[in-house]
This record gives structure tokens, C-alpha cells and sequence, in this order.
């Protein structure tokens, strides 16, 4: 199973967010902004993060700018209340593995998991 | 300036839009088929907006509010009373399988069930508009409605620059329970111009 780095400002939706990870079997970590999630993914390296973007410190659309520009590409999922398509291209281009939007259903968020981790983590064989 | 009924009309399909849609936003959240009425729509300047919220009284109101800028700027605001926020946020814990307290967790989510009600409102806009929006932050606000609102009245500073508040009331039920939120839109003047262009050109 994977090593999950769940970023979001919000207690309430880390705690949402790692429980449905728990459930399907993930290790998590957390961060409450983009900042503290570009250092925690620097030291814990995990397989994937999940993202929120309207945070204080740095927010969403700047945390995916400057993971892209690291070296070793970690899959990011996108999960915002934001609905706009705008909002959604941007991530897309900025490399985001795939986009949920708030209140996402267990089923979304392990479905995009599955997606863009490997088959020994849980994704896709 | 003066809100005639077909503009009203125009301006009270927008915040439709965002009623329908939270609506949505809590059936999901809670896990049960919400029935939504026909919300209430008022329109008029900011510091009379008060008198008009008849339903949202007594001194346990919570607000969560978030500024948008875009075509349209300004701020929109989830209200709801103390007990419909305990009750929400207890189906909710319950739809998650989370057992913890909910008055320790009650603030946050219902800081979250704005953040997602009210960029459903205004995302929804970005479509009529075809225009993007950037949000701030969502602010948490608990007391009497007159504390809760107090920074967009025009009182603190902000007179003239928010001049108009759209309100819309609308009462769920979920399964045998009633819960009232009202969604409250403050926009600044230019804004309400554009709306007020926008209607003319829908006539």
C-alpha cells in the first residue's frame, strides 16, 4: 500500500481525506498548506499527494508549480470545492494526476488513486 | 438605483442556481435526499439587510463567508442557526464513519460545508459569465446575526464600497428534520451595475 501526503488548511477534511485513505489501506501524512507540503514531501518522499488549493502560505495552484520544477514527479490528486473548468485545465496543465471535487465519494478518490500509483501500492496492474 | 422585477427576476435565477446547488452540496454531504423549497429572494442595499432575515435570530448564528473577485466581486455568505449546524455536521460524521465529538469539530466542518456551498454558488456563475472567479479564504463568524454580518453592513469602514446584499432563504428537510440556510450575496457597487447589465441584456 502507498504512502499518501494529504494537504489541506482544513482539519476537518485532513481528518476526512485519512480516514477514507485508512480504510483502503494507505499510510498518510499531512500538511495544512503548500508550503509545509513541499517540505514534508522533500523528507517522507510518498507515493502520492493529494491537494487542496484555496489555502493561506502557499495554495494549491502554486504548491503543484513548484513540484513540478523538483526532480522525481510524485502524482498529485487535486481535491478542491473549486468547480470551475478554468480552475481544472490549470491544474491539468500544471501536471496534476487527476482533479475530485469537494464532497468527494470514497469511491472517486480510490479510483484515482488506483490510476497513478503503481500496481504493488494499489493501482492498476 | 432601482431593481425592477425583470431584473430582480434575472438576479434571483442567479442565486437559484446557487440554492439548487447547495442543496445538492448537503444531500450529498449528509447522505439523504434533501427536499428543497422555493428559496425566498431579497435584493436591497446592505444595511438593510438585517430586518429581512426574520428566520436567523437569537445569538448562536454561524457564518462562513468567502470573498470572490472576478466579473463580479464581493462576498457570499452561508448562515445558518446553531442547531441546524449541530445537526449537519452530526449526519455528516455519521455519513463518514467518523466517530468523533461533533461540538469539537462542529466550527471546522461547517467552515468547510461554506467553502464547498459557496464556490458551488459562484462557480456556477462562471458558466453564465464565462468569466473565471478567485476566491479567498473562508471566514468562520459565530454570535448574534448583527455580529456575524457586521463586516459587510457598511458600518466598519466599508460604507459606500459593499452597497447591495441578494439574500435567498431556503428551508431543506432532511428526512424528519428542517434545517433553514440562508445564502447572502454582498456586492460591491460595480458589480451590481454588471448584473444589473447583464439582466438588461437577458430582456
Amino acid at each position: 500500500m502507498a504512502k499518501v501526503l494529504v494537504i489541506d488548511d482544513s482539519g476537518f477534511q485532513r481528518r476526512w481525506i485519512t480516514r477514507t485513505l485508512t480504510a483502503l489501506g494507505h499510510e498518510t501524512i499531512e500538511a495544512v498548506n503548500g508550503l509545509e507540503g513541499l517540505r514534508v514531501a522533500g523528507a517522507e518522499r510518498p507515493d502520492c499527494i493529494t491537494v487542496d488549493l484555496n489555502m493561506p502560505e502557499m495554495d494549491g495552484i502554486a504548491f503543484l508549480g513548484n513540484l513540478k520544477s523538483g526532480e522525481t514527479p510524485i502524482p498529485v490528486i487535486v481535491i478542491t470545492a473549486n468547480i470551475q473548468d478554468d480552475t481544472r485545465k490549470l491544474c491539468t496543465e500544471l501536471g496534476a494526476a487527476a482533479f475530485l471535487n469537494k464532497p468527494f465519494k470514497p469511491t472517486e478518490l480510490e479510483q484515482a488513486l488506483s490510476a497513478c500509483l503503481p500496481a504493488e501500492d494499489g493501482g492498476k496492474p | 438605483m432601482i431593481v425592477d422585477d425583470a431584473r430582480k427576476e434575472f438576479i434571483a435565477e442567479l442565486l437559484n442556481i446557487g440554492v439548487g446547488r447547495a442543496g445538492s452540496v448537503v444531500s450529498e454531504l449528509v447522505g439523504a435526499r434533501v427536499v428543497l423549497e422555493v428559496p425566498d429572494i431579497e435584493i436591497c442595499r446592505s444595511q438593510d439587510v438585517l430586518p429581512t432575515l426574520t428566520a436567523l435570530r437569537g445569538d448562536d448564528i454561524i457564518a462562513v463567508s468567502q470573498g470572490f473577485t472576478g466579473v463580479l466581486g464581493g462576498d457570499a455568505a452561508l448562515v445558518i442557526n446553531g442547531f441546524s449546524g449541530n445537526l449537519i455536521v452530526h449526519r455528516l460524521l455519521q455519513q463518514i464513519g467518523d466517530d468523533g465529538d461533533p461540538a469539537t469539530m462542529r466550527d471546522e466542518a461547517i467552515t468547510e460545508i461554506g467553502n464547498i456551498v459557496v464556490n458551488s454558488l459562484v462557480g456556477a456563475w462562471s458558466k453564465v459569465f464565462c468569466d473565471p472567479f478567485d476566491f479567498g479564504l473562508p471566514v468562520f463568524r459565530r454570535g448574534t446575526l448583527e455580529d456575524c454580518l457586521a463586516p459587510f453592513l457598511g458600518t466598519g469602514g466599508d460604507q459606500g464600497r459593499k452597497t447591495y446584499a441578494v439574500s435567498g432563504s431556503a428551508h431543506f428537510s432532511v428526512n424528519d428534520f428542517f434545517i433553514m440556510g440562508t445564502l447572502i450575496v454582498f456586492f460591491d457597487e460595480k458589480s451590481i451595475e454588471t448584473l444589473m447589465g447583464a439582466a438588461a441584456e437577458q430582456r
